[in-house]
């Protein structure tokens, strides 16, 4: 009866709904398209005079129970468009143009008006929101904010009809002065001649590959100079006798000034040697060839008469060029003047263009004074194509790119080739160019060329490609994809990415917010946010990583914005997943006092920032002290595009974000490239105003090869990420068209990507020189301690790879070869080729080798899978009904796979319907599988769809699969791109072949050992599929080109994806009382154990225990849990990262705090190795964080170097340091005067067993903001969450 | 066979509208009798009248059969009024479905009911029906309402049907004075004949 009840109760409920529904329905909208017009009055009409179906007969309006004309004019007051049209009431639709002088404008102000024209039917135009004053057909809006860097201007256009209409532009605010520095002659000089040649260095942090006269104009003593790729010379100014003042200044195109002066002295009569220059000075030529003449320089004595025999030393004084004429490579050379006191010698330039950049410097023994040369070099014949800002990966269907397609075009020194006519044609889309399919754009100083491309009018997944490319280009084409879309109502607009750390863990309580504007939202447990109700248009979106800091335990991110352009009515994923690194505060110091500071960087030895003292400006614009680290990145991992296609060899962060040094600080980065000695370097930081990398100044190898330092007057002017930069442009030390051909154990090697090899890996490098010629030197490595060359001085070599490590430099030795003209300097070449070695843990099988049997396993890393599940109350209370609760630990992990052109498909499908490939089903049984699709023979990928299905007797007990996308990998020469629909939620993919991140996937790691490029990227998203419903599909498109053409013969195109299928079953099947339920990939069913205690404090607790390998199996790898710091609903997700044995031993490093989930609320968590062996349990008990866990007492001592000179002198404003013996040391610190509490923050901690060997001794820094002024008394007091406390007295506060 | 149903619809419809017959707007067939030449063409206007002028009520909407005889009239063409809305500016829908002894005609306005009422006199015409005179005889244009008037608002008006007639007569031909004596001779002929059969019974 009762059930009856209920489901009439039931059936009320539904046909209540029903109703509610129906009468939900727009009254009118017979059609249910939801709008009355004159479709619905056809349907009326068309059932005229006959009976309604039925009182729900939408037709029947006036509800009398037929359908007549009655009904038909009863809908007219309904219809939701006047007549009750279809169409809006045509009417000239709007249009709007912004006026084109506003188009690239660069500015300093803080507002602007906004002006345009409009036509059609318009009630208003606004600009960014701001509402337009409207005219005879204009608009003007003022008032219009602009913040630093790239502003994207919108302004709309609207009707009372609904219609509307857009324009943009983007404007760049720059209130930033350019830098400039007189480089020669040098502050102080004694100069001789009544003229000289100025040159130096002149940069601004703006947008675009370089700097140009187009950029900046640069004057000396009121006289244009010529300005070149942040460099510029004015050749023979005047001196007058006595003191010289010379200045330079320079403007920016926002007006922005900057001055610099030095002063010289003109003194005719200096005694000593002194030098005549006499031809040869202020030449230009190509980069890397000798120029036409020589330089020649008399020596003189002071009455003018010439030196014969004077030794003379020639010095590159600037630049990476070379002196000699037979004798290259010669970067200092000593020749004796001749009766006449003149000499000569050749001089080639080195590989950057510029002006003046190229120099020699003239000095002898006894001489007062020297003589300096100076060459500008131009660009050579352009080599390379790539991409120089990437397009959003998305745009609107039949519209133009919000950003237009750029290009920049290198020679084979890296610099930008201008005046070069690119070719840019669709390929795929059918979108135009200004209404063709191929437009031509000629490269403008930057090297850059750009393209406004329209989208193809259908909407789809990367529907859209096309190309660039110039005549004669010995390289690929670059190549864009971009997804088109259909663009919905403006509420639906929503910006959306997905935030891990780099580990790939994602972090959950992080807060995204849009700069400007109140929205915002907050990463969830797997790491992904999204921000609704965004505007359409441009935007800076705030990933701030400092909100999901946990002081607690150590952890602590960094800050960081990406710009994102809001397409109106869907959702804007950022273009690729935001990888925060861990800031290392371990490493933080005190910057901006009285005294210069270097920061270093952990893990990258030679890396250095030097703070110069006095000269940081904290966020809030105040000069003063603040604390400052910098965390390496992996280059890998940076979140953001690199600039100009270029690779970021040294990557590193320095924060808190906002702090701003004037000077710039000095940063020093290890010479990983193994740039040539006085070779010039871009360094490039992450401009979070213009939201991109911007080139921040020139560095300079020092002589000895071993670093590249930021050159005077430049450097980090802004907190954030910075790195080295290697514009593209192959890495050629073969001039005069020689050919070094290398090749690995028989297979050659590209240049543009690293041989991988596996440590203990052993590799035998040959290299070929054409024209062939004598061998000099010997092959070198730049990290022996990785990868060890031996190898004399033939051209014969063996690696042999010691330890993991990335992108290891390896040289050959030189080749000399005589020109058949024997006029031309000799031929020198070399090979070089870069290196990475891979923890491959010595194979599958792990034997030590890697070897031919380990197959495609080669480089796979241990695999560690958990699935964990919880029964609450059966353990704790027995007599209490099981409560089922269930948590999925979802995995996340990197593989590295170099199978061989191997296919093993699991249920694939091609083209929908056709299989091939060696076909695999597997029943899925609980546990992982690792899945792995591929290509086929052809090396075409293209509709795969994988397919899961579970077929087995326990079918009917699964509730749940989840996919992992574990990584996704592409290799093959020519460019492709991978994208997935849905499981890939909508990333789309794509990479040229030098594997740069276009769309998302990681960056490529380079040349496999077989030759493959290839590029690997994870993709974290998950699956799921409804209870017991185990079908489901998966769909992968991947547009490949095919990899059977000439250029890639041996190199077939392959694109393999991982996943890992896991299957949780249903509780029930587990009886055996236990609170957890552990399992591994193993298969062994560790609940049917008995040794599982759940509670082993018996405090009733629900506890969780997590049995990595069982009672028996030998612990090879441990796992390592990055907790997470956020409440779930429903599933929490781990990191399993494999450690080394011998790190971690047998001992289970755990790191975890937090609920663990619904069931887990406030609950402690378990986790040992190996219960059965009678390990040490870590126990987290009752409380959702260590910081509620006791702790012993604390014992502080103040240890700040600050107050030692006082003896507990404290300054107001300044950290101190304290350090405090603990046990889990989580509490507050407390300033006190009597029972008056001063505010004290708590800023770091930091553990210190190195010089204390305590294992729980912390050191903690404190910053104390004392109000009370000067005074003593004060007593520091360190307290405990369990009210343990301890306390330092006797402070006096110092102003 | 087919007029008699059609007037049987007739009978059919109009019966329940009868009680408000009395206090309804009118619609009638006009002219209300008209002769036409067999060949010839004839137009009827349906018109309404007893609206409000420029007030309500006003006609929103109308949905009626006109019935004739097929053996004497040939529908042709409608051509509706202005007056619910001009159909070419989107204002109102009209259609028209022919069939041998009636025709089928509505129009719906599009119009707001505020705009209709503004632009409506107490009488106009709805459509103009034209058919052609196939053959001398007479027939009544009869109206019936498919479904009642509908005012502005959708609801339905009271009517008060008024039908028209059509004759069509034969044209006599002009004779000449031979063609006259001939006629005339066999005129006579046939009186005598018909006389001689009477004397004979």
């Amino acid at each position: 009866m009762l059930i009856q009840g209920s489901r009439k109760a039931i059936l009320f409920s539904v046909l209540s709904a029903i109703c509610v529904m129906a009468l939900a329905q727009i009254p009118g909208d017979v059609d249910g398209d939801g709008d009355v017009d004159r479709a619905d009055m056809d349907l009326i009409l068309a059932a005229r005079n006959t009976a309604a179906s039925g009182p729900d007969d939408r037709r029947d309006i006036d509800g009398d129970g037929s359908i007549t004309v009655l009904d038909a004019r009863r809908l007219v007051p309904l219809c939701t468009r006047p007549r009750c049209a279809n169409e809006p009431i045509a009417s000239m639709p709007p249009s709007l143009r912004i006026a084109d002088s506003l188009s690239g404008l660069v500015t300093a102000q803080t507002t602007l008006t906004v002006s345009g024209e409009f036509s059609g039917e318009v009630d208003s135009v606004s600009v960014n929101g701001v509402a337009a004053a409207l005219g005879e057909g204009t608009f003007s809006a003022s008032g219009i904010a602009l913040v630093e860097g790239t502003n994207t201007l919108v302004a709309t256009a609207r009707n009372v009809q609904g219609g509307s209409a857009s324009d943009s532009v983007s404007v760049r605010r720059d209130t930033s002065a350019p830098l400039v520095v007189i480089e020669t002659p040098g502050e102080g000089d004694r100069l001789t001649s009544d003229r000289v040649t100025i040159a130096g260095t002149v940069n601004d942090i703006i947008p675009g590959a370089t700097v140009n006269e187009d950029d900046v104009i640069v004057s000396v003593n009121g006289i244009a100079a010529s300005v070149n790729n942040r460099s510029f010379i004015l050749p023979d100014l005047a001196l007058s006798p006595g003191s010289n003042v010379i200045s330079a200044v320079a403007f920016d195109r926002a007006g922005n000034r900057a001055q610099t002066s030095i002063r010289v002295t003109r003194e005719a009569d200096l005694a000593g040697v002194r030098f005549v220059i006499v031809g040869g000075n202020n030449q230009s030529g190509p980069i890397n060839t000798r120029l036409p003449t020589a330089l020649t320089v008399r020596a003189e004595d002071s009455d003018g008469q010439p030196l014969a025999g004077r030794p003379l030393t020639f010095e590159v004084s600037r630049g990476d060029g070379l002196l000699g004429d037979l004798d290259g490579g010669r970067r200092r050379l000593t020749q004796l003047t001749d009766p006449g006191g003149e000499t000569s010698i050749d001089f080639t330039l080195g590989s950057r263009t510029g002006q003046g950049l190229h120099r020699v410097r003239v000095t002898t023994p006894g001489s007062l004074t020297s003589a300096e040369f100076c060459a500008s070099g131009e660009a050579r014949p352009p080599i390379d194509i790539s991409i120089a800002d990437m397009p959003p990966m998305r745009g609107v269907a039949g519209q133009e790119l919000t950003t237009p397609l750029s290009v920049i075009v290198t020679d084979d020194g890296g610099n930008p080739v201008p005046g070069v006519d690119v070719s840019f044609q669709v390929q795929i889309g059918g979108g135009d160019f200004g209404g063709q399919r191929q437009t031509m754009a000629t490269t403008d100083p930057d090297g850059i060329a750009r393209a406004g491309w329209t989208l193809g009018p259908e909407a789809g997944t990367a529907n859209n490609e096309a190309s660039a490319d110039f005549p004669g280009n010995p390289g690929l084409a670059a190549v864009f994809t971009v997804s088109a879309i259909e663009p919905g109502t403006l509420a639906a607009t929503s910006v959306s990415g997905v935030v891990q750390d780099v580990k790939g863990a994602p972090i959950p309580g992080l807060r995204a917010v849009i700069r400007g504007a109140v929205q915002e939202a907050v990463t969830g447990a797997d790491g992904r946010f999204t921000i609704f109700n965004v505007e359409p248009g441009g935007h800076r979106v705030g990933v701030l990583g400092s909100s999901a800091d946990d002081p607690g335990a150590g952890i602590f991110f960094p800050d960081i914005d990406f710009a994102v352009e809001a397409v109106s009515g869907v959702d804007n994923p950022l273009d690729q997943i935001v990888v925060l690194p861990f800031l290392d505060m371990a490493a933080a110091r005190l910057v901006g006092g009285d005294q210069d500071v270097e920061l270093a960087m952990a893990g990258v030895p030679g890396f250095a920032i030097k703070v110069f003292a006095n000269s940081v400006i904290r966020p809030d614009g105040s000069r003063g002290e603040i604390l400052m680290s910098s965390s390496q990145v992996k280059f890998d991992k940076v979140p953001m595009p690199p600039p100009q296609g270029g690779t970021p060899i040294v990557v590193g962060t320095l924060q808190p974000a906002g702090v701003r040094f004037d000077p710039p600080a000095q940063v020093t980065y290890p010479n990983v490239e193994g740039l040539s000695p006085g070779d010039v370097a871009d360094i490039f930081a992450f401009h979070h105003d213009i939201g991109q990398f911007v080139n921040i100044g020139p560095g300079t190898v020092s002589e000895d090869g071993s670093v590249v330092v930021s050159d005077p007057g430049f450097g980090i002017v802004q907190s954030g990420w910075h790195c080295l930069i290697r514009l593209p442009g192959p890495k050629s030390n073969c001039a005069n068209g020689c050919q070094a051909r290398a090749e690995a154990d028989g297979r050659a090697i590209a240049q543009s990507s690293p041989v991988f090899m596996g440590v203990g890996d052993t590799k035998t490098v040959t290299v070929t020189f054409t024209p062939a010629g004598t061998i000099e030197g010997n092959w070198t490595s730049s990290d022996a301690a990785t990868l060890d060359v031996a190898g004399g001085s033939s051209t014969i070599a063996s690696l042999t790879a010691k330890s993991a490590g990335e992108l290891i430099r390896i040289r050959s030795p030189i080749s000399r070869a005589k020109p058949e003209d024997r006029d031309q300097a000799d031929i020198l070449c070399q090979a070089e080729f870069e290196v990475t070695v891979i923890d491959i843990d010595a194979g599958i099988d792990r034997d030590g080798q890697v070897e031919d049997n380990d197959e495609d396993e080669q480089g796979e890393e241990s695999v560690g899978t958990l699935v964990i599940r919880d029964e609450d109350n059966v353990y704790s209370d027995p007599d209490e009904p099981a409560q089922r609760r269930e948590i999925v630990v979802r995995e996340v992990r990197t593989r590295v796979r170099r199978s061989s052109n191997r296919l093993r498909l699991f249920n694939a499908k091609v083209g929908g319907a056709e299989l091939y490939g060696n076909q695999e089903e597997i029943a899925l049984e609980p546990g992982s599988y690792w899945l792995q699709g591929g290509a086929d023979a052809s090396g075409r990928v293209r509709d795969q769809s994988l397919r899961a299905r579970a077929d087995d007797d326990n079918a009917a007990f699964v509730d749940q699969i989840n996919v992992t996308v574990l990584w996704v990998q592409i290799s093959g020469r020519n460019s492709g791109s991978i994208i997935a629909s849905p499981l890939f939620d909508g990333h789309s993919n794509a990479v040229d072949n030098r594997g740069h991140d276009k769309l998302g996937v990681q960056r490529s790691t380079g040349t496999g050992a077989d030759g493959e490029n290839r590029v690997r990227g994870s993709i974290n998203v998950i699956g799921e599929i409804q209870p017991n419903d185990l079908s489901f599909d998966v769909d992968i498109t991947s547009g490949f080109v095919d990899g059977n053409d000439s250029l890639n013969a041996g190199f077939p195109a392959r694109a393999d994806f991982g996943f890992i299928f896991r299957r949780i079953e249903d509780v029930n099947i587990y009886a055996n009382g236990q609170g957890a339920v552990v399992q591994r990939e193993d298969g062994n069913d560790d609940s049917l154990r008995d040794f599982q205690d759940v509670d082993p404090d018996r405090d009733g607790d629900k506890l969780l225990i997590v049995d990595i390998d069982g009672p028996t199996a030998t612990v090879n790898s441990t796992v390592h849990f990055r907790h997470v710091r956020e409440n779930f609903v429903e599933h929490t997700v781990f990191n399993f990262e494999s450690r080394k044995p011998e790190r971690c031993s047998k001992k289970l490093k755990w790191a975890f705090s937090s609920d663990v989930g619904l069931g887990f609320d406030n609950k402690a968590v378990f986790v040992r190795s190996a219960p059965n062996d009678g390990d040490s349990i870590n126990e987290v008990k009752s409380g959702s964080h260590l910081a509620s866990l006791d702790i012993g007492l604390v014992k502080a001592v103040l240890t700040s170097a600050q107050t030692a000179a006082g003896d507990k002198k404290l300054k107001r404003g300044q950290d101190v340091v304290v350090t405090v013996k603990g046990t889990n040391l989580i509490g507050r610190f407390i300033l006190k005067k009597g029972a008056t509490e001063i505010r004290a923050k708590l800023v770091q901690v930091k553990e210190t067993d190195a010089t204390n060997h305590v294992s729980d001794l912390k050191e903690v820094r404190a910053t104390f903001n004392t109000n009370a002024g000067a005074d003593s008394g004060f007593e520091l007091i360190v307290r405990n969450s369990a009210g343990d406390s301890n306390a330092i007295g006797g402070f006096v506060i110092e102003n | 066979m087919k007029f008699i149903f059609c007037r049987i619809i007739v009978c059919l419809a109009v019966l329940p509208l009868s009680f408000v017959q009395a206090l309804g707007q009118r619609l009638e067939v006009v002219p209300s009798t008209q002769t036409a030449p067999s060949g010839g063409a004839v137009s009827v206007d349906v018109a309404v009248s007893a609206l409000g002028d420029a007030a309500a009520p006003s006609l929103g909407a109308f949905d009626l059969a006109l019935c004739f005889d097929p053996a004497v009239l040939s529908f042709q063409s409608v051509r509706f009024g202005a007056l619910l809305g001009d159909e070419a500016a989107s204002e109102a829908v009209t259609g028209v479905f022919p069939f041998n002894s009636h025709l089928d005609a509505f129009e719906v306005s599009l119009l707001l009911p505020v705009e209709l009422i503004a632009i409506q006199p107490a009488s106009f015409t709805l459509f103009t029906a034209t058919f052609a005179a196939t053959s001398a005889g007479s027939t009544p244009i009869e109206l019936v309402l498919n479904a009642p008037l509908s005012d502005e608002n959708g609801d339905p008006l009271p009517a008060i049907l008024a039908d028209g007639d059509v004759a069509v007569v034969q044209l006599v031909p002009m004779l000449s004075p031979w063609g006259a004596a001939i006629l005339c001779s066999a005129l006579m002929g046939i009186a005598i004949l018909r006389l001689g059969r009477l004397a004979a019974k």
